[in-house]
């Protein structure tokens, strides 16, 4: 088998299995709306940091005493009927913005998510230009015109130019 | 009185280690070389005073010296031997002190390297490198405010009875190797660098310095991977929330000069080959050095929380600014020679291994800045808003995969695209196979994760796209090399194969470190992307199903060590409904905690192939059975990891190529002779 068929073989294999998993979670409408408790919890677990005293570990994460009295507090407050936001907005106002796992791409944190396209930016503009006065140049350089009858004898010389006359008259 | 002496070697070394400096430039500056002879061995006296206080302070831990105030603070009478040698980099002062007998060892060996060189680079060299040991000197003769001299005894001969012990996160056995790699590999980074300047210094036009310190960067850079993975290897096993990566500061400040040398072992080939980019070259090794001591700062100076918050000080103002002394010294002489560093080679085209190596170094400086400023953002958001805000793990995973991938396709791309110009009769040849071989994988893939239900995996498809090409191109760079060597020499395919690594190593190690990567970005995908969570609290019978397993917690135990007690329970792993073992997590209780937790997390991991089940226990009471077997529940946190083995694997085979190319100034000496 050649890898052009090789090839082919995978991409039917991939396209059908790929496009196949799409339609089925295109089609899939439960989402978002009807999360239950456990799936709410689970958003809230993974969205902020415990203050326990582990380093940047989640809720989920961090296996402290503290992690499951703050798991079962907000367990008590979804039952309750408080939203994932309201909750999530008491507990960072309580201990700190230091203690939010999320960084969502908004207000000052856009300037975090822009730094790193404009830092890949400038650096490529730098190479470009490194490049660009590295590059050989395309055109090809005149040589530098000879003195005139350099490196001729002056009989030689005066042979050409009398050729050249009489080439001119017999025009 | 051994303390004293260590004591006084530390006040002498500062004398011995001005005097080199002074020495050097003098000898150097008026031709003196019986001044040069007496700089070189004020550099060796320096190493020798250095290594008998380094030897004074083990010799204080050994003997349970608690008359020392640094012995007390982070050893005792019951740790283990072991912890107590390990104990030097237990906190900041023995750490800086053993980072300084690092220095000065590199500092002597150099003097033994260059001993019989016809020409004075290495001379030149020795005066940052002094410069260097000068200043780390001055941090532990306790003269600064912020870290004390870790000879120093408790003022009015006070004797404590016992020391207050090591961190219990730091008494495991990667804790031995982890930082001292990491310490070796920033230090060493100081010789390429120092020779970077002293070729600055002396006007030295070519790239003698390059090849000087070439072994010296590639050691480095091997040491570094190692420390850099001994360190996610303690975190995975150690810290018990089942990953080995989370873009701390600390980690980040490790890999930046990581990836910083990573850019300058590529870019120097362009010098060596064709004689450009110099001034580059020496901009990427000072880069690389500085980014060692940002390292340092960011780790010691407490402004950026951290899992390493024991090695914390105010000491982080002093690095700050010899870093700007340093920066400010060589772009001075940068300035001073600057006709010297324009290269008279021209680029021939854009599609050349020139302009991938190019594409290469924009990558790595470029991810190197970006993880600064992730790493940064939290001082930046307290300083424009008031308010410190963290950067999760999810930020740099987003910003960092681009260039990653990228990367990752140049690691195949550059050692088979052409030097000068990329023809077409080359990439019809070199890059025809590895891109139709690399859809391939990435359509497999993407089959492949469907039919498991995950939906649109970009990444992966990428990643398995890269992996292939690179392993298929480098493959087949192997594979016709050997074919051809054992064709010309009539021998057998593998010797042919021996042949070939052995005529260039450099190169063909470099091969090798490249299918190391594909195999750590394959090991980085799986454990990253799809893991599998599961946190459930279990009474003795109880069972849990995490993927395809089934985990019972079966009975509870406790142990007894020298400092500490283990207590954690038994939990029996069934897969489709057999039962294929069992896994003992636990807590361990130490007696004394230093300035740790009371507890550590001892988590069991259990490999099924390049898998990983792994079971970190919550917090429970010091007699575990009791508790257990009294019908409490016990908090699990199972994880399971795919793939991860491949991370470490892909690591081991990154270090086989660093021994490798690492090999090749013997064969040059061969050759010479």
């Amino acid at each position: 088998m050649t890898s052009l068929q090789l090839l082919c073989i995978a991409i039917i294999f991939g396209l059908t299995c790929g496009t196949s998993a799409w339609v089925v979670s295109a089609n899939d409408t439960d989402g978002g709306a009807a999360a239950s408790i456990d799936t709410q919890l689970e958003q809230l677990k993974t969205s902020v940091y415990c203050y326990c005293g582990c380093t940047r570990e989640t809720i989920t994460q961090c296996v402290c005493a503290t992690a499951r009295l703050i798991e079962d507090d907000f367990r008590n407050r979804l039952l309750a009927g408080s939203s994932i936001e309201q909750i999530r907005n008491d507990y960072i106002t309580k201990h700190g913005t230091q203690f939010s796992a999320l960084m969502p791409p908004t207000g000052f944190n856009l300037v975090a998510y822009i730094m790193p396209v404009i830092i890949i930016i400038l650096i490529g503009t730098i190479i470009f230009l490194v490049i660009k006065s590295k590059m050989r140049p395309l055109t090809i350089t005149q040589p530098e015109p000879r003195e005139k009858g350099a490196g001729v004898s002056e009989d030689v010389q005066k042979q050409i130019e009398a050729e050249l006359e009489s080439v001119k008259h017999s025009r | 009185m051994v303390a004293e002496i260590g004591h006084a070697a530390i006040w002498l070394s500062v004398f011995s280690c001005l005097w080199a400096i002074i020495l050097l430039c003098t000898g150097l500056r008026y031709r003196s070389y019986g001044a040069i002879i007496s700089g070189r061995n004020g550099v060796i006296a320096t190493f020798l005073l250095i290594s008998l206080a380094t030897g004074a302070l083990i010799y204080g831990f050994v003997t349970d010296d608690f008359s020392m105030k640094y012995v007390a603070e982070v050893s005792s009478h019951d740790q283990p031997l072991m912890y107590k040698i390990t104990a030097l980099w237990g906190r900041m002062s023995g750490s800086l002190l053993f980072w300084l007998w690092l220095l000065t060892l590199f500092g002597a060996l150099v003097v033994w390297q260059n001993w019989r060189a016809t020409d004075r680079l290495g001379d030149y060299a020795l005066i940052p490198i002094s410069t260097v040991q000068l200043f780390f000197i001055i941090l532990v003769t306790g003269l600064i405010e912020g870290v004390y001299n870790p000879l120093a005894r408790f003022p009015n001969s006070t004797v404590l009875p016992d020391g207050a012990g090591m961190n219990p996160l730091l008494q495991t056995p990667s804790m031995a190797f982890h930082p001292p790699s990491l310490y070796i590999g920033f230090v060493s980074l100081t010789v390429p660098f120092a020779f970077a300047v002293g070729a600055l210094a002396s006007g030295e036009k070519g790239s003698n310095w390059i090849f000087r310190s070439r072994r010296w960067m590639i050691a480095s850079w091997l040491v570094l991977t190692i420390g850099i993975t001994l360190g996610g290897n303690w975190a995975y096993r150690e810290l018990g929330w089942g990953g080995y990566w989370a873009w701390d500061p600390v980690e980040n400040a490790s890999f930046m000069p990581w990836l910083l040398g990573t850019a300058y072992l590529h870019s120097v080939m362009i010098q060596e080959k064709r004689n450009m980019l110099k001034l580059w070259n020496i901009v990427l090794i000072t880069l690389a050095f500085e980014f060692t001591l940002l390292g340092t700062f960011i780790t010691r100076s407490g402004v950026i929380s951290s899992v390493h918050s024991f090695a914390q000080s105010d000491i982080g103002g002093y690095f700050l600014g010899f870093i700007g002394f340093s920066v400010i010294g060589v772009a001075c002489l940068i300035y001073y020679r600057w006709n010297d560093l324009k290269s008279p080679n021209r680029l021939e085209s854009i599609l050349s291994r020139e302009s991938a190596f190019l594409l290469n170094n924009w990558m790595f400086v470029g991810l190197t800045l970006i993880i600064l400023w992730g790493t940064l953002w939290p001082i930046i958001t307290e300083g424009v808003t008031g308010n410190k805000s963290a950067v999760p793990e999810a930020f740099f995973n987003k910003v960092v995969v681009i260039p990653g991938l990228l990367l990752l396709f140049l690691t195949g791309a550059g050692p088979i695209i052409s030097w000068k110009k990329l023809t077409q009769s080359n990439f019809k040849r070199m890059f025809a196979k590895p891109i139709l071989f690399g859809l391939t994988g990435g359509m497999l893939m993407w089959g492949y994760l469907a039919l498991k239900g995950h939906a649109t995996p970009v990444y992966s498809v990428l990643c398995a796209f890269g992996g292939v090409f690179v392993f298929v191109a480098i493959f087949n760079e192997f594979y016709r090399g050997a074919k051809l060597r054992a064709k010309r020499g009539d021998t057998s395919f593998l010797q042919g194969l021996s042949r070939l690594i052995q005529r260039n190593k450099r190169r063909y190690g470099g091969y090798i470190v490249h299918i190391g990567i594909v195999i750590l970005y394959i090991g980085i995908m799986g454990s990253k992307g799809y893991f599998l969570l599961e946190s459930k609290s279990l009474k003795l019978g109880e069972s849990m199903d995490v993927g395809a397993f089934t985990l019972t917690m079966q009975d509870a135990f406790q142990h007894r060590y020298s400092n500490h007690s283990r207590g954690g329970v038994i939990v029996a792993v069934e897969k489709d409904g057999k039962q294929i073992g069992t896994m003992r997590p636990a807590r361990g209780f130490y007696d004394r905690t230093g300035q740790g937790e009371e507890d550590t997390i001892e988590s069991s991991i259990r490999h099924f192939g390049l898998n990983d089940l792994y079971i970190a226990l919550g917090p429970l009471p010091e007699d575990v059975p009791s508790y257990v077997r009294s019908g409490q529940l016990v908090p699990l946190q199972v994880y399971h990891n795919p793939l991860i083995n491949l991370v470490w694997i892909g690591v081991g085979v990154m270090m086989v190529g660093g021994l490798v190319a690492l090999a090749e100034k013997h064969q040059m000496k061969e050759r010479e002779t």
